[in-house]
């Protein structure tokens, strides 16, 4: 009679996948035979917040790494977060212990360490992350949350908080020459992949990661040109993810920054890039009035800049997703947007998930059909575009209309966006007349499904 | 995603033979949900076979009613890439029917997981998995023991020593 014990490790394993963390360690608790299956699971990927169980949490995860090697070359993903402006003096009762902690860490990696009267718990915060990264030996992904918020320090007066600040400045006294020599010695970092970081923590990057290929930046646009002219080369780099934000712009800003975008390209050196991705966010600029365009026009003047850098990198390029601007700023966008694409004349791929505002909403907010005849950059060889939205077949009979317009296009690429639930097999049903067209005009057009982005 | 059953008269039948040597005639659609007996009738040549399959893992009750899960799925698209992949994936929803079909004694639940495993049908072993890991969650090591009959192997030092190493992970 089959029972949890006797199944084979292929399925149990199975099983495990869809428990969280509370529940694994219960698993492992339970006998000898659960234990190989669940505990090296819960070492897997792990996440801390900043809530005050979680921080408890952390603490006692270091001693874990600490005591038992094993289980820390387990970790593989792990993602962290800052401490909050929760902590004042009056817990400083709290973490006495966790001073203890700090200072076997700082004995077992033979670093010094020194506190001062202002070491608080965001430094010893910082000091542990720092630890932490050469304690796990296997980790391959690395996401480190932050807020821009500044944090009180132990004595109330703000400081801005970032790891390596506190790393390399405050709380452990290591010179940034230093810091080299002993990364290299303990042989850390050397597997990681994948960095999510914001631009307040850009000085990561330092570390020189020597697998880096994927890095995903949440930056603002106007305001943190200074961080990335510290960052240093990663020519390896395949993928760069970006974030932008335009949040808390002040538009008497008299002097225009040096656009943030092109010169985070020019600082990596990433020349093999495979993948260039841009998002926008920045809910907030979408309701104002002349201050918000005024950002969109220093928009413009990142994106022009930064088209000239992706046609000396040819690189394919993902327009951002303007599906936040509000319909009433539409006609004024629509400028904007012409404008951004001229300068786009060399780009050869072009992922397009923003043409929503254009095709399906033109006919809800009343404007007009856009020229489909002055809608891509001039060279676009490959169109990929996610689907569905309303209108997406009529936009398309639109586009095939025009085709004369655009000589260079070969290709046509319908990715299916799961989640949304257009299988693709009503796509290809919807689309065959659509297909057939295209075609017939001497251009590819595949659809298929994709994976639905994160 | 589950869909009507459709009218089965014109579908092609096969015979499946299952361990205790019964027959169940069923629709080669619905056969074909497994990705296993799939690769069977492929090695006929694509032709439905008109011999009977022998099923050597699955009795004659476990393999009725993983039928009876097929025939309500026959419908269903085929599993995409993204539901291959190994990323720990802690929902653990399941759609209400499915809930219902797997209200079975523990015994059935696992010969269900056992034969979805071994006829490759990745949904139906999904369902399953979710259905066990449903009864672990939110239950303490005490109460996983009681649900499952499990009896406590470990040395009181060598619950502790666990118990020491994972206290970080304690409600999470």
């Amino acid at each position: 009679m089959p029972n949890l014990q006797t199944l084979p490790n292929e399925l149990l394993l199975a099983i495990c996948y869809h428990l969280p963390t509370g529940a694994l360690h219960a698993l492992s608790l339970t006998c000898r035979t659960l234990t190989p299956i669940s505990q090296p699971l819960l070492y897997t990927s792990i996440h801390f917040s900043n809530s005050h169980a979680h921080i408890h949490s952390l603490f006692l995860f270091m001693r874990t790494i600490l005591l038992y090697p094993d289980l820390a070359s387990l970790v593989k993903s792990l993602s962290l977060a800052p401490l909050g402006t929760r902590w004042s003096p009056e817990f400083t009762h709290h973490y006495a212990r966790e001073l203890r902690v700090v200072r076997q860490l700082a004995k077992a990696a033979d670093i010094e360490v020194h506190f001062t009267k202002c070491t608080g718990p965001p430094h010893l915060l910082a000091t542990f992350h720092a630890f932490l990264f050469f304690l796990l030996p296997g980790l391959k992904h690395l996401r480190i949350n932050r807020t821009s918020e500044r944090t009180p320090d132990f004595r109330g007066e703000p400081v801005k908080y970032t790891p390596l600040h506190a790393w390399f400045g405050r709380s452990v006294y290591i010179a940034d020459e230093e810091a080299a020599d002993i990364l290299s010695r303990f042989g850390i970092l050397q597997n990681v992949e994948s960095l999510y970081l914001r631009s307040y923590d850009a000085q990561l990057l330092d570390l020189r990661f020597p697998c880096l290929t994927h890095l995903t930046l949440t930056l603002d646009l106007w305001r943190e040109s200074g961080v990335l002219y510290k960052i240093p080369r990663y020519p390896g780099l395949k993928r760069l993810d970006t974030r932008c934000e335009a949040r808390e712009l002040d538009p008497r800003t008299p002097e225009l920054p040096h656009p943030v975008l092109p010169l985070l390209l020019e600082r990596l050196g990433c020349k093999g890039l495979e993948y260039f991705g841009f998002t926008l966010l920045g809910e907030e600029l979408a309701e104002g009035g002349e201050e918000e365009w005024y950002a969109y026009e220093h928009l413009v003047d990142n994106i022009s800049v930064l088209a000239s850098c992706i046609e000396t990198l040819k690189l394919g390029f993902e327009l951002p997703a303007l599906i936040t601007w509000s319909r009433r700023d539409f006609e004024r966008f629509h400028p904007v947007r012409e404008g951004c694409l001229e300068r786009f004349g060399k780009v050869k791929r072009l992922v397009a998930p923003g043409f929503a505002l254009w095709s399906a909403r033109y006919g809800e907010v009343g404007y007009e059909k856009p020229d489909m005849g002055h809608f891509l950059p001039r060279g676009v060889e490959v169109l990929v575009v996610r689907v569905p939205w309303d209108g997406i077949v009529e936009w398309f009979r639109g586009l095939c209309e025009v085709l004369g317009s655009y000589r260079s296009l070969r290709r046509v690429e319908v990715e299916c966006r799961w989640n949304a639930g257009w299988v693709v097999e009503d796509a290809k049903r919807e689309l065959r007349d659509v297909g057939e067209r295209f075609r017939a005009r001497g251009v590819e057009f595949d659809v298929y499904a994709g994976v639905d982005q994160p | 995603m589950a869909a009507n059953a459709q009218p089965t008269d014109a579908q092609p039948k096969i015979t499946l033979v299952s361990s205790d040597n019964q027959k169940i005639l069923v629709d080669r659609d619905i056969a074909e949900r497994s990705v296993l007996l799939k690769h069977m009738i492929q090695d006929f040549g694509g032709e439905t076979p008109d011999q009977d399959i022998p099923i050597h893992n699955v009795n004659e009750v476990v393999l009725k009613k993983v039928i009876e899960w097929c025939e309500h799925h026959r419908a269903d698209p085929p599993a995409t890439a993204e539901d291959d992949s190994d990323n720990r994936k802690k929902s653990t929803d399941i759609e209400e029917w499915d809930q219902k079909f797997m209200q079975v004694d523990q015994e059935m639940l696992f010969e269900i997981i056992l034969a979805a495993n071994y006829l490759d049908i990745k949904p139906l072993l999904d369902v399953g998995c979710k259905t066990v890991a449903n009864m672990i969650k939110g239950k303490s090591p005490d109460e996983i023991r009681k649900t499952f009959n499990i009896t406590n192997d470990f040395t009181p030092e060598e619950e502790d020593q666990i118990r020491r190493e994972n206290e970080w992970a304690e409600d999470r």
